[in-house]
């Protein structure tokens, strides 16, 4: 007698989140869930992101269809509500710009076209929060991923092939350990970078407001972030990411427009 | 940070628009200091913001591409899809939102459709197959659905679409009352009617208990089934009935296309007041509904027992664990004195809304011991955000009978009852690593919500709406961070404590920054 269980809300960072394009079911059943499997090994049917509500439109015709976007100290990443989360879609359609909010949702790729996936978001839940929740959802994103970057400890020991040779696999590792290897294996992935990335996300944490009045460059000279340079240009209306730029925004097959009206 | 702010005028002159540096730079900031966001992803923000100030508002042409698919590759909910199908069966609407429900299927599998009121949709007719455009897909605890709503089109198709397995070809297949273990099966059983309950609903003919030498099952019999009465102790083979599952236990489901004949053999029913000699257990052993056992236990509380049927009721426990329990007037069995411990023989197991309990009846015995059993409660803790307030959770109503949470005014077991009023939240914590559900009584969440039983009533009877506290509760809790303790009983913590997570300190950044530098 099969008892149903929620899924766990995986904790990512939206830098890593974007990363993401690997999916994987656990059995053939068509009712068997999917999950997102992050380049830290992270299994997310399921996500729960704190951060700052920077924008957000109504991107629908006959319906509403809203679209936020969601920034973290480490990049950002687009939410979505529509007809189906009306909760959700409200929430975003009232929320205050910039503004703190909680997003309970699942992870949907969208392939625009063949090679490309992109990440959102589809909202079953966004409530505004106080300062001390998203500093708190940092700490324990960052903790969850430290944790995750440790399961890759067989492949820092013995080298990358640790897991693809299957040595590590053969002594029925857990679910973690086996995650990581399928990370490792999909993703090549760069510890560093993620290593980087949680880094990123304590020292926003340190920083006192007064410091950074002191001597604002420091913020974009954050160890990992990309920061906003030249080859940016024309992208302000886009992602960060090489090839993704421009293309997130036509998520789910809408076109941007912007004309003056 | 001037390096962003010529950025950002520069990019706004484009699209003819000035903004004063002051006017940037202050915005800037407060994305970037006052709300962490990184410096390229703030820019980005404070151009969007100033555009659509002066009127340049993204426009957006929403064209949803629907695509078309197999039954059996609908694997995500929320996905636009065309699809060509079969009505294999059509349901009673549960509510006046839906016009029609059922099933469709292709060579490939059957789904659920439901098709809203508000679609304005032609009506389906079963055994015709259809071209649905753009319906939209939908999970429900792991299942899939398809909607039909205003966007969607049902295009009528001359051809003939095969439909794989369930209810067109497939025959029901002949099984036991164990091998039963998926919802929407057809399958013929070989059972006799143990018990017979009285109908709790006006669409219900007959339902109780049929059993094998297997087990037993709950049955209910539609009165649309048009089928002939049942009687108890008889023996019957049910020919094409559907299997059905509600909160993790199934039963059977007699409809119009089901048979029921009689037999002339007696099927023995294993289990349930008959055979199997009751196994000695510990209360965290009991994982099952409708198990005989042994228990050796402590009664640790008595309750008023809230219905005339039950002479006592309240809690027992061993060093495992505790568990409610039930003894029926009818059992005729001695009285239970608090503190006291005793070997209870031959109680039967239950199960509702995922908590186990053990039901004292005729053929239970009660035998006082010497010994003191010693009681652990299993007191849990959990920290972690709230991420979900469950359906029944605020302002709720109770049978004055059972205590049982109504549905829509009715009560499972005592129909439609003049419901009592009463406060709960029932709130799913997750942590990143695991989920757990917690309970939170009327005392705890008056206490949490900084609100009466009495302020929520009012609050419901001034918006005529009950639904008012659960949405205050959600807006309250969910996205935060708390911990919990109380006793754990199946998969709920009954909260005891509540209490939000203190801000975050800077010795746990500096022992995470520490942990970082060492990871890899």
């Amino acid at each position: 007698m099969g008892e149903f269980t929620r899924e766990v809300a995986g904790r990512t960072f939206s830098q890593e989140l974007r990363d993401s394009d690997l999916t994987i079911r656990e059995h053939e059943d068509q009712y068997a869930p999917l999950y997102l499997i992050t380049p830290t090994g992270a299994r997310c049917n399921r996500v729960f992101v704190v951060g700052t509500l920077t924008e957000r439109d109504n991107v629908g015709a006959e319906t509403d269809y809203w679209r936020g976007r969601i920034a973290d100290p480490t990049g950002s990443i687009p939410v979505y509500a529509g007809q189906y989360q009306p909760d959700a879609a409200q929430a975003l359609a009232e929320a205050e710009l910039p503004s703190f909010v909680a997003v309970v949702g699942k992870p949907s790729i969208y392939e625009p076209e063949e090679g490309t996936r992109l990440i959102t978001i589809r909202a079953e839940s966004v409530q505004k929060v106080d300062a001390a929740t998203r500093d708190r959802w940092i700490v324990d994103t960052a903790r969850r991923t430290l944790e995750r970057l440790k399961n890759f400890e067989p492949s820092i020991k013995e080298g990358p092939d640790a897991f693809s040779d299957g040595k590590q696999l053969m002594d029925e590792p857990s679910e973690e350990i086996s995650d990581a290897a399928k990370a490792q294996l999909h993703y090549d992935t760069d510890l560093e970078r993620y290593r980087q990335m949680v880094v990123t996300a304590l020292q926003s944490l340190e920083k006192r407001p007064e410091d950074v009045i002191e001597g604002g460059e420091e913020v974009s000279d954050t160890p990992g972030d990309e920061g906003y340079g030249p080859e940016d240009e024309g992208d302000v209306f886009g992602g960060r990411f090489g090839g993704k730029k421009m293309d997130e925004d036509l998520d789910f097959g809408e076109e941007i427009n912007y004309k003056k009206t | 940070m001037k390096e962003s702010i010529s950025q950002i005028e520069a990019r706004l002159r484009e699209q003819g628009v000035e903004v004063a540096q002051e006017e940037i730079e202050s915005r800037l900031r407060l994305l970037v200091e006052t709300f962490a966001v990184p410096q390229n992803e703030a820019t980005r923000s404070v151009v969007n913001y100033f555009l659509k100030e002066h009127g340049i508002t993204p426009g957006s042409v929403f064209s949803k591409k629907s695509e078309e698919v197999e039954v059996k590759d609908i694997s995500a909910s929320n996905c636009w899809v065309d699809l060509k199908v079969k009505v294999v069966q059509l349901w009673d609407p549960t509510s006046d939102a839906i016009s029609q429900t059922g099933l469709v299927g292709d060579g490939t599998g059957v789904i659920k459709f439901v098709k809203w009121t508000k679609a304005d949709l032609p009506d389906l007719a079963e055994g015709q197959s259809y071209l649905f455009k753009s319906v939209v897909t939908d999970e429900f605890q792991n299942r899939f659905s398809v909607k039909l709503n205003r966007t969607s089109k049902i295009i009528e198709l001359e051809e003939d679409i095969e439909v794989s397995d369930i209810a067109s070809a497939a025959p029901a297949e002949e099984m036991k009352i164990s091998e039963i273990a998926e919802p929407q099966r057809w399958i013929d059983l070989k059972a006799k009617v143990v018990q017979l309950w009285d109908p709790t609903n006006d669409a219900i003919s007959q339902t109780g208990l049929v059993g094998d030498d297997t087990g037993v099952i709950k049955f209910v019999k539609w009165i649309k089934s048009d089928l002939p009465d049942l009687v108890e102790d008889q023996s019957y083979l049910f020919k094409n009935v559907v299997t059905d599952v509600f909160q993790d236990k199934f039963s059977v489901k007699l409809n119009r296309t089901s048979e029921i004949s009689e037999l002339d053999e007696d099927i023995e029913v294993s289990d349930i007041a008959s055979a199997a000699p009751a196994e000695e257990m510990k209360i965290s052993e009991i994982a099952e509904p409708q198990r005989w056992i042994d228990l050796k236990a402590k009664v640790v509380q008595l309750w008023d027992p809230t219905s005339d049927a039950i002479s006592q009721t309240g809690l027992v426990g061993d060093d495992t664990g505790v568990i409610k329990f039930v003894k029926w007037v009818k059992s005729d069995l001695p009285e239970l004195t608090e503190g006291q411990s005793y070997l209870f023989k031959n109680v039967v197991t239950d199960v509702f809304q995922d908590r186990f309990s053990v039901k004292l009846n005729r053929t239970s015995e009660i035998i006082e011991l010497e010994e003191d059993i010693e009681v652990s409660p299993q007191i849990a803790q959990f920290s972690g955000a709230i991420v979900n307030i469950q359906k029944g959770s605020g302002l709720i109503k109770r049978c004055p009978v059972c205590r049982r949470a109504l549905a829509k005014g009715v009560c499972g077991e005592h129909g439609r009852v003049e419901g009592t009023y009463d406060l709960r939240i029932k709130a799913v914590m997750d942590d990143g690593n695991q989920v757990q559900e917690a309970l939170i009584n009327r005392e705890t969440t008056e206490r949490l919500m900084g609100i009466t039983l009495d302020e929520a009533k009012q609050m419901a009877m001034e918006a005529l709406d009950h639904e008012i506290v659960m949405g205050l509760i959600e807006e309250r809790l969910v996205g935060r961070y708390y911990k919990v303790t109380g006793p754990q009983i199946e998969r709920y913590i009954l909260v005891e404590t509540v209490d939000p997570l203190p801000p975050v300190t800077d010795d746990e950044v500096a022992e995470l920054m520490r942990d970082a530098e060492g990871v890899i």
